[in-house]
């Protein structure tokens, strides 16, 4: 889609796209250490840092699965800022932790800044998408998990002892629900185009 | 109408139509944009969907934890509330140590040492004595801090040339050179007499024990020394620190 070049860091990319283990334990070996220490440094503790890395590296994954995530910029500082980023809105939510929270004037690297609104805008769609399948009804939400999980649909059919044909329809019907109410949330607009 | 569609696009994604349904729904996806926009939608629902639950998904989470739980054991742990006051208490202790250490080295540093009081004066002994030209040698060996030279010097002088001066800059050379004992003769030697060099036979006395590190014995010698000595005040400095 653009014309960037991609940087050879995206094989830190296509290994957790690959669950590489060696991959994700060069980025804890690498870039971990300097965002716990930012943390810690910030009124954060070592669980709170581990929770924001581990939340960041699952958007990194599936934004590589789902949007095919290219990334143009190095690892290094993508991975701080989304890091830095994340923990600076924890914190803003939990109104007993005052903070300073200096607008982070990012580092002027247009690719870099790109790759950041990317998933950014990335994850704001798999916050409504959650969002909005925990408003679906338990029935909705039993027969598209157990229709993911499960390999077979006569596998689902049998474990929710229904029909074949049924449990077809019911997860065609769920998954249009779904799309429904993403489609008619607010947000939906902004990030119709991911 | 709109679960027909729902469907459709199932068994569309599913590779589940026929060859006649499929270019039916292929020309709508084309020609009508809301039914593109549609499908779409449902086709990244199916994908959110699939990678919220895949077995994939659940692997590469809990690897992630793992390796994660691996590198933060590896960190120092957070400290219990619990164990505060001991790490302080240890911390505190640590400090002290390493300020009694510190005080210790700086009271090393301060002990008293023989360079810092070596400055002789310059020796002018042979003006008045007409005589032995090794004399003059020696004074002016002595002079130009070549001391080794200055006892060769010295040692060629006669006894009956040299004067009580000329022992005492000669016990200077000495000292200077190591040789303590002999040194120490000599300025014993003048101490005990009623030159007017007894005082300066004490102060160098003391030195040669204090370059010595014998610190006991610099003390009581130095302690000798009347506070009408010209080198009174330097020796009370060193009394002072030792």
């Amino acid at each position: 889609m653009s014309e960037k070049k991609l940087h050879e860091d995206q094989l830190y990319i296509e290994g957790l796209k690959k669950n590489d283990s060696s991959i994700i334990n060069t980025i804890y070996k690498k870039f971990v250490p300097k965002v716990v220490h930012y943390i810690k440094m910030n009124s954060g503790s070592e669980d709170e840092a581990q929770d924001v890395i581990q939340d960041v590296i699952i958007t990194i994954y599936h934004q590589a699965k789902q949007s095919d995530l290219q990334l143009t910029c190095p690892f290094d500082a993508y991975f701080f800022l989304l890091c830095k980023r994340r923990w600076l809105n924890e914190l803003k939510k939990s109104s007993n932790k005052e903070v300073t929270l200096k607008d982070d004037t990012v580092s002027k690297d247009e690719s870099l800044q790109e790759m950041l609104f990317q998933t950014d805008g990335f994850t704001e769609k798999q916050a409504l998408f959650e969002q909005m399948f925990l408003k679906l009804g338990e029935k909705c939400q039993e027969v598209l998990k157990l229709s993911f999980v499960t390999k077979t649909m006569e596998e689902v059919a049998a474990k929710l002892n229904v029909s074949y044909a049924y449990v077809r329809k019911k997860k065609s019907l769920c998954t249009g629900k779904l799309a429904e109410l993403i489609q008619q949330s607010s947000q939906y607009e902004s990030i119709k185009k991911l | 109408m709109q679960e027909d569609m729902y469907i459709a696009f199932e068994n569309y994604l599913q590779n589940e139509m026929t060859v006649e349904a499929q270019n039916n729904f292929e020309n709508q996806l084309q020609n009508d944009a809301d039914f593109r926009d549609k499908f779409e939608l449902y086709k990244k629902t199916t994908q959110f969907l699939e990678a919220k639950f895949s077995k994939e998904t659940e692997d590469f989470k809990a690897n992630l934890k793992s390796i994660s739980k691996e590198y933060a054991s590896k960190e120092p742990n957070l400290v219990k509330p619990k164990v505060v006051p001991l790490f302080s208490k240890w911390y505190a202790i640590a400090a002290t140590v390493i300020v009694f250490i510190s005080v210790w080295f700086f009271m090393q540093n301060t002990t008293p040492e023989y360079e810092n009081y070596n400055q002789h004066e310059n020796a002018h002994f042979t003006e008045r004595s007409e005589g032995d030209a090794n004399l003059k040698q020696a004074q002016e060996a002595f002079n130009a801090k070549e001391y080794k030279s200055a006892i060769s010097f010295f040692e060629k002088v006669t006894n009956e040339n040299l004067v009580e001066e000329g022992n005492l800059f000669y016990a200077i050379s000495l000292l200077e050179d190591n040789k303590y004992e002999k040194a120490e003769i000599l300025l014993t030697k003048i101490k005990e007499s009623n030159s007017v060099y007894k005082e300066k036979a004490i102060w160098y006395l003391g030195l040669s024990k204090l370059k010595q590190k014998k610190y006991d014995e610099c003390e009581s010698i130095l302690q000798l020394l009347s506070n009408e000595a010209d080198d009174y005040d330097k020796a009370q400095e060193i009394l002072k620190k030792l």
